[in-house]
């Protein structure tokens, strides 16, 4: 100090000494007081707390709401797949769909004709390939290639080639219809039958034994 | 979950929170001088240093949960309230820079410290005022160690701990903050209008 009063600078330990000096002052008797009632004002930890686990479980709670909305539609639409007994034969020769399936696979109608089982194959395909979602729609495209197997084309043909020709009368049925189931045959007694017994002539042997006669 | 179960989940937590609180209460007791005095380092006015430490008081309270240990409370304390007394020093010069009294508030600042007792008279007063004038132009990162290491005896070792950096970068800033003082209170002393 007696340096700094001389008027020459101060060293390291007289410019700490002073610090010291100038922050050894304490704050007022009411500081804690006034901090205390300050936090007294403040929401209780515990209501804190709370919210958050509330929160969390809000959250996952709207999380799978949402998923379930989400994921409806799409059973919706795997549901209207027509089963093998919906598909049935109509008297000229087509396949009758039920409508759902019609309009989910094919857009030009409920009707499908028979000759028309590769562009159903073909729409099947490119609904499976241009499909987003993909689920519901190859559900759809599976079905259409099942039902595509169910009934052959040329057993199809076959039979759509019968009700016509039965219908103009090219075709006469009628030998057919006067069949009659077949009878069964007069077969003879069992005991009639009698079978000879073999005989069979013994080998004569010719000449030495190894050598050719 | 029914009602009871969690009545007794709720009392626990509540009993828990009544834990915390007492934890806190203790350190409100053990670490407001320490707060105040940070403060007052950066602001050399009581009346703002005691606004600025009760601030930090509330934030430490609403973080209470991840500060329960000692050290580490001590620790975020000084350094929020720190942080929390440079930017009320920076709004207080930008307000009275822009009311025109930028020049008035300087010298103010340096006339703002509140002597104790034992520095009453003028020239001690005066010598002071310099002495406040360098620290404040320090650099924050040589300021802060300036006056941590001035306080409750703290050593080296007490201040890395509480500002969360390596002793031997602790000691170099106390070094270069104690070459810039000697300097900077050489230079005022020899030109005295300078200030």
């Amino acid at each position: 100090m007696d340096a700094e009063r001389s008027g020459r600078a101060m060293t390291g330990t007289a410019i700490d000494r002073e610090v010291r000096a100038a922050l050894a002052v304490d704050p007022s008797p009411e500081f804690l007081a006034r901090v205390r009632t300050e936090i007294a004002a403040q929401p209780p930890a515990v209501t804190t707390w709370l919210t958050w686990k509330h929160a969390a479980a809000a959250v996952l709670a709207a999380i799978v709401a949402a998923a379930v909305v989400i994921s409806r539609p799409q059973e919706k639409t795997g549901g209207t797949v027509a089963t093998h007994a919906d598909i049935r034969l109509t008297p000229d020769g087509s396949i009758e769909q039920p409508r759902e399936t019609a309009s989910a696979g094919n857009s030009a109608g409920s009707r499908t004709q028979l000759d028309q089982a590769p562009e159903a194959r073909a729409r099947a395909q490119r609904a499976r390939s241009t499909s987003a979602t993909g689920h519901s729609t190859q559900a759809v495209a599976t079905n259409h290639l099942e039902s595509d197997i169910l009934v052959d084309r040329r057993e199809a043909r076959a039979v759509r080639l019968l009700i016509r020709g039965t219908r103009d009368g090219s075709l006469d049925l009628s030998a057919a219809l006067q069949a009659t189931t077949p009878t069964v045959m007069n077969l003879p007694p069992i005991a009639d039958i009698v079978i000879a017994p073999l005989s069979i002539d013994p080998l004569t042997p010719s000449g030495e034994e190894g050598v050719r006669p | 979950m029914t009602v009871h179960e969690f009545a007794d989940r709720l009392a626990g937590v509540v009993n828990v929170d009544g834990q915390l609180e007492r934890e806190f209460e203790s350190r409100l007791v053990e670490s407001s001088t320490l707060a105040f005095r940070v403060a007052y380092g950066v602001l050399r006015h009581r009346q703002d240093a005691e606004d600025v430490a009760q601030e930090a008081f509330v934030k430490a309270y609403r973080s209470f949960r991840q500060l329960r240990d000692r050290d580490r409370f001590r620790a975020w304390l000084v350094r929020m309230t720190w942080r929390l007394a440079i930017d009320r020093q920076r709004a207080d010069r930008r307000r009275a820079a822009r009311e025109g009294h930028a020049e008035r508030s300087t010298n103010a600042d340096a006339l703002r410290f509140e002597p104790p007792a034992a520095l009453e008279d003028l020239a001690a007063r005066e010598r002071a005022g310099r002495l406040w004038a360098a620290i404040d132009a320090l650099p924050d990162k040589l300021r802060v160690v300036v006056v941590l290491s001035n306080l409750e005896g703290h050593d080296v070792r007490d201040v890395a701990r509480l500002l969360g950096l390596p002793e031997g970068t602790v000691k170099s800033r106390l070094f270069l903050a104690r070459q810039r003082l000697k300097e900077q209170l050489q230079w005022m002393q020899s030109d005295p209008a300078g200030r």
